[in-house]
């Protein structure tokens, strides 16, 4: 097994270019490709069709609802976007490209977790407005604050799905195996995201939702420690 | 055999514990004879917690010295704390039953004790869907320190939360549950006999992980 210790040796510039490159090879792939992003399009309408249909369209206890609705929704669009950040490389073999490659775990993980950030951002733009609509409800907080408390809770999940979709690239049961360790290891952040964003849409302010944002930020500074230690073991044989 | 000393120490503090728990230690003011299943159920969930660290060392060990012992150490004691994790869940629940009336009342304590458990049954599965023993270690050796940052969220949900769930002893800024020095002394000898219990598995579940590698081994070398 070859270890690299990058971080400390390249510059903070050129590991930032090093995550943006495996970013924007990412990004250059999807959009050549764009079937994910349609099928994500899709499955946001289809995910609050299904909800609208379920809670009846004109129910008068919508809030209690929504913010579940919500961020079920966004999680099982960030699956999808899982397994394309890892699994596919592996399955395409060019996993051996990245291991070559001279750039450090750590930049691979970020540039990885920037694009599933991204991925799981282009579901939301569908499935938030498109929710508004079809649930019949609003956010009366600070619109601002409801983007930046949104931002945050997806980029925990973001975190916890790349990590997932590396680890999931050896297991024999790839598409079983990807739910299965996210779904345990988000309800650090899935909770207070749920609790939060049911107080935004009445309009609560910031110290409001100061524990759900002290819990998120703690997980996602847990989190980004502990798959920054153990990242280089995930992906090096 | 020299193992009979040990096993005769874990039969007697179990031995004691069972009489206290069931006879020397008073019924409760208001929960009667209930409030027993409180004996189990916390040094089930300590030694649970204990099992999960044991689990984490083992990965980090592995991480750090690439010894198959530490991946044997961290897998065993995840069996055994997934074992008492179930243990506690379905004690609680029974309480919960007697003293609520409902089994499942999703409780952020209750719920994030099952989170634990699903953690580590997500933990269990990866193992068993990987077939490179050295892959299998370390992949698992990371996703055990993973699974372990979520202890101390089922841990302080109690606090960050609104609870039914008795109150952790630590950290201590809100007024505790009185507890009578007798059932104090219980639950110490409890913890104590349960620990012991567990240790005893968990030497047990080695012996039988090492044992079924000797097989395995043996098996190839007949084939080969």
């Amino acid at each position: 097994m070859t270890k690299r210790t990058m971080p400390f040796l390249s510059s903070s510039v050129t590991f930032l270019e090093d995550a943006l490159e495996i970013l924007f090879k990412d990004l250059r792939l999807e959009l050549r490709r764009g079937y994910e992003i349609y099928s994500i399009m899709v499955l946001a309408l289809l995910s609050n069709l299904s909800f609208g249909f379920a809670l009846g369209i004109m129910n008068p206890n919508v809030l209690e609802f929504v913010p579940a609705v919500l961020w079920i929704s966004i999680l099982f669009i960030g699956m999808l976007g899982f397994t394309t950040v890892f699994v596919r490389e592996m399955d395409k073999g060019t996993i051996d490209g990245l291991r070559l490659a001279p750039i450090s775990p750590q930049a691979i993980l970020l540039g990885k977790t920037i694009y599933t950030f991204m991925l799981m951002c282009v579901g939301a733009v569908f499935i938030i407005p498109s929710s508004m609509i079809i649930l019949n409800y609003t956010f009366r907080s600070d619109y601002l604050l409801v983007i930046l408390f949104l931002g945050l809770g997806i980029l925990n999940i973001a975190v916890v799905g790349s990590m997932v979709s590396a680890l999931a690239m050896y297991s024999e049961s790839r598409a079983l195996i990807i739910p299965a360790l996210s779904l345990p290891l988000v309800p650090g952040t899935l909770v207070p995201s749920i609790l939060a964003t049911g107080k935004l849409a009445t309009g609560a302010t910031i110290d409001m939702i100061l524990s759900e944002l002290q819990l998120n930020l703690a997980f996602l500074l847990l989190m980004v420690a502990a798959f920054w230690i153990t990242f280089e073991y995930v992906l090096y044989d | 055999m020299k193992d009979k000393p040990i096993l005769a120490g874990l039969f007697l503090a179990n031995l004691i514990s069972l009489y206290m728990i069931f006879i020397w230690a008073p019924p409760e003011r208001s929960l009667g004879d209930s409030y027993r299943v409180f004996f189990i159920h916390t040094p089930a969930a300590w030694v649970s917690y204990l099992a999960f660290a044991i689990t984490f060392l083992g990965s980090i060990l592995y991480l750090k010295t690439e010894k198959p012992m530490w991946d044997l150490y961290a897998s065993s004691a995840s069996l055994l704390g997934l074992l008492f994790c179930l243990v506690t869940l379905i004690t609680g629940s029974m309480w919960a039953k007697l003293a609520w009336g409902i089994y499942w009342n999703w409780d952020p304590r209750e719920t994030s004790t099952l989170i634990l458990l699903l953690v580590y049954l997500a933990y269990i599965s990866f193992r068993m869907s990987i077939s490179d023993k050295d892959r299998k270690a370390r992949t698992s050796a990371v996703l055990g320190i993973l699974a372990f940052v979520s202890i101390p969220l089922s841990y302080f949900s109690a606090v960050f939360w609104a609870t039914l769930h008795p109150m952790p002893l630590f950290p201590i800024n809100r007024p505790q549950l009185g507890i009578e020095p007798s059932m104090l002394l219980t639950l110490a000898v409890s913890m104590i006999g349960v620990t012991l219990l567990f240790s005893w598995m968990f030497y047990l579940t080695l012996n039988m992980y090492r044992m079924t590698e000797k097989a395995e081994l043996s098996l190839l070398e007949i084939k080969e």
